[in-house]
């Protein structure tokens, strides 16, 4: 019984250190391979993405040595393949069968600066690292925050824009401040926080009020869907979104106080180091020249 | 290779060591054990109860249809039609969004539904491999215990229900292993089960293939586990076979 | 004891009884004989109600157990009854087989039940077997236990539905025997065989059935030596 455990684990770890750190540079053939594939990209579903990702382990060391270490700067000839989960506006949202925001028009604008091709992908949000990480798709976009942790293990571009995590309660709430919440919480009062999974308001919530407070839903529209029926008494989520869901659903507010504020960036794979670069220069570029701020301008009406 | 061995020693400090990481994973292992336990045995009550009011209406001679077992049969098929013809994930959100509308999130309370969510789905399961396993026992052996002054519902629960439970034993723990793996899809109403630890930890640190990897390991354990307990229960039933 | 009126069974269009009217005594040893299909072993499962006669009625013991509101279990613990392919408990072990029913129906405490089932067993020379379960013992073993299975009820009728037909021949003997101590004893029996050896030795009567009817009755001399009715003659023909 111990040995066979053992041989399970050293199997499976096997697994994770080909599919983790070879496959950035081989995808780039199987996805050359099948070009087809990625002209409707944007419909393209997580599970697909994972099937292609079981070839990768067999295939990997033919690729490694036929193409060279850096094989090109992107996974797909001229495209730019972008991961994103699109259920968070307005950063990314489908207007129709298309996905649009300032994360999907800033990747348009860096992809024409670069001289690529668009393609959107749309995944669950805890899909869009390892994604990125495998080589399934060349950046992540989807409001993503850089902390400590997750620069060590992906590379995140200069920040594009500033995202305020916010509270939402519902009016007749007792809670009027963050203030409140901590009091609460310190009091022994048993509060709980909605969040979305895998978000920096889940990291910053659990770390200031902790895990027992906090309850995790797959989207932001969950959350405020249970906050609505009482069963969390706030939710902390990115200010944009929270001011559609509070527009679109009656008895909500946002309280005035900011949760906090932290800066969104593009996520990259670390082996990608020249890929980095070009965004960063795009995206410097294009900071400098306005079009980022015309860009958020348009979708982030002020009050 | 070196650089492999970098991130795969990054990889296991940034899942178990930093933080106390490892304690979404006790924690989870916890929660998902009382979920399948609980889930279990209130499944396999509503399982066997389901499936003796469906043999019992079967079994039933054709000019003496009893109209209350009617009744409840029509119920269980309906049961049975409803929940085995909606994905499980559908129904939690159900149960939980909808039915309890109102109920805190408290993991008490997140427990409790999730129980009753996975009990009353498992229970359909369980009542066809029951009642597969009652229609499977020769009709002679409820007719002896009749004949010896047994109620119906005396030879079922002396004679035909434990012969049917031990040959639908390899079917259930079946169900079984699959139940355990699917409470994992509890995430979705925010319970903190094993799943749940490891999208914790990968939203934290954008770390993905060893707190997955790990908890694949961890489910493979368990089910590892209960295979050899129902294998052992599979031979002391057996024991009146042997010859 | 056993009064069966005008009684009828039909399995959809199929009429397997036809109006059979017939009255079984205390003390009587009464063997069915017939060709298969004559409606006989449904004959006998009529009268514990193991089939639900179509019309007619059965009055036992001065009850009459057709009635709608009739508690049959407590009608079955007087009337035991005994398998052609034994219908043992598969999951309880000999001793438990025997002493279930009079302990879950608390006729008896399990220490009562045990030592009754002892004696029992020692009567069929099967002691040993108390804690070996059926798939353990041969044909005629799981017959015997059966038989005693009945009797545990102390029941005030046994009726015999083919007890030898499942039988290999060596072992027909050791239950027939069992069956005719309990007949010397006094027990009111009623039995379907096709063990004419054990009818004539055995049966105060003989009941000769066809087609769902009763067609010839009498003492085993007046059936088997001098039969008057033709189906009778033909059949006793092919099975003597």
């Amino acid at each position: 019984m111990k040995k066979l455990f053992a041989l399970l684990l050293a199997m499976a770890m096997c697994f994770a250190l080909l599919t983790g750190c070879g496959s950035s540079k081989e995808t780039a053939d199987d996805v050359n391979a099948e070009p087809a594939a990625t002209e409707d990209a944007q419909e393209e579903t997580p599970a697909e993405g994972e099937d292609a990702q079981e070839e990768t382990p067999a295939e990997g060391e033919d690729a490694q040595e036929e193409t060279p270490a850096e094989g090109g700067l992107t996974v797909a000839d001229g495209v730019l393949t972008m991961g994103t989960n699109a259920a968070f506006p307005p950063y990314e949202f489908y207007d129709g069968d298309t996905i649009v925001g300032i994360d999907a028009e800033i990747a348009a604008a860096i992809a024409e600066k670069l001289g690529l091709e668009l393609q959107i992908v749309d995944m669950d949000f805890g899909s869009i690292i390892t994604a990125v990480q495998t080589g399934k798709i060349d950046i992540g976009m989807a409001g993503m925050t850089v902390t400590e942790e997750r620069l060590q293990n992906v590379n995140f571009s200069t920040s594009y824009a500033t995202g305020i995590q916010v509270v939402i309660v519902t009016e007749d709430s007792e809670i009027a401040s963050v203030d409140d919440i901590a009091a609460k919480v310190d009091a022994g009062e048993d509060l709980l926080i909605g969040c979305q999974e895998a978000t920096t308001g889940a990291i910053y919530a659990t770390g200031d009020f902790g895990d027992d407070h906090v309850i995790t839903y797959p989207n932001g529209a969950t959350a405020v869907q249970a906050l609505q029926k009482g069963k969390v008494d706030c939710v902390i989520i990115d200010n944009q979104p929270a001011l559609n869901f509070v527009a679109a659903n009656d008895g909500l507010v946002i309280l005035d106080t900011e949760y906090v504020t932290e800066d969104y960036a593009i996520a990259i794979s670390k082996d990608n180091e020249e890929l980095l670069n070009q965004i960063n220069a795009a995206l410097d570029e294009l900071i400098a020249d306005g079009t980022v701020q015309e860009i958020l301008d348009k979708y982030i009406v002020a009050e | 290779m070196e650089k492999l061995i970098e991130v795969l020693k990054l990889g296991i400090y940034q899942t178990f060591i930093l933080k106390d990481n490892y304690q979404y994973f006790v924690r989870g292992v916890g929660i998902t054990l009382q979920v399948t336990l609980f889930s279990l045995i209130f499944g396999l009550i509503l399982g066997v109860l389901v499936a003796i009011i469906r043999s019992a209406h079967d079994q039933q001679p054709e000019n003496r249809r009893n109209p209350v077992l009617g009744f409840f049969n029509v119920l269980a098929k309906i049961y049975l039609t409803v929940i085995r013809g909606t994905p499980t994930m559908v129904q939690l959100l159900i149960m939980w969004f909808v039915i309890w509308a109102g109920t805190r999130s408290s993991e008490a309370n997140l427990i409790r539904c999730a129980v009753l969510t996975f009990g009353i789905n498992s229970g359909a399961y369980v009542a066809e491999i029951v009642r597969s396993g009652i229609m499977s026992i020769d009709k002679g052996q409820m007719e002896a215990g009749r004949s010896v002054g047994l109620s119906y519902a005396q030879a079922m629960r002396f004679v035909v229900i434990p012969q049917a439970f031990k040959n639908v034993l390899p079917a259930l723990g079946n169900e079984m292993i699959t139940l355990l793996k699917e409470t994992s899809i509890v995430t979705v109403i925010g319970l903190k089960d094993l799943t749940k630890g490891a999208m914790i930890i990968q939203g934290n640190t954008y770390q993905a293939l060893v707190p997955f990897f790990a908890i694949a390991i961890i489910y493979l354990v368990m089910v590892l586990l209960l295979t050899w307990v129902m294998g052992k229960v599979e031979r002391r039933l057996r024991e009146s076979d042997l010859r | 004891m056993i009064y069966v009126n005008d009684l009828c069974k039909q399995f959809g269009d199929n009429k397997v009884l036809q109006n059979i009217t017939e009255h079984i005594k205390p003390g009587e040893k009464v063997v069915v004989i017939g060709p298969s299909g004559s409606g006989k072993s449904t004959f006998l499962r009529c009268l514990n109600l193991l089939e639900q006669p179509t019309s007619g009625s059965i009055t036992f013991d001065g009850q009459e157990i057709t009635a709608p509101r009739t508690d049959i279990n407590k009608v079955r613990q007087h009337m035991g009854m005994v398998f052609q392919h034994f219908n043992l408990f598969a999951n309880l072990t000999v001793k438990q087989n025997i002493t279930l029913a009079p302990i879950r129906l608390k006729l008896m405490t399990k220490e009562e039940a045990d030592a009754e089932a002892m004696r029992l067993l020692n009567r069929v020379n099967l002691a040993d077997k108390a804690d070996a379960y059926p798939a353990q013992l041969s044909g005629g073993q799981k017959q015997r236990i059966a038989i005693v299975r009945a009797l545990a009820m102390k029941p005030k009728v046994m009726l015999f539905d083919e007890p030898t037909s499942a039988l290999d021949p060596e072992m027909v003997g050791e239950v027939l025997e069992v069956m005719k101590e309990l007949a010397e004893d006094g027990m009111t029996m009623v039995v379907v065989t096709h063990e004419m050896g054990f009818a004539r030795e055995v049966a105060t009567r003989v009941l000769f059935m066809d087609g769902g009817g009763i067609i010839e009755q009498g003492t085993p001399e007046e059936v088997f030596t001098n039969p008057k009715e033709a189906r009778t003659k033909d059949f006793l023909s092919k099975v003597l």
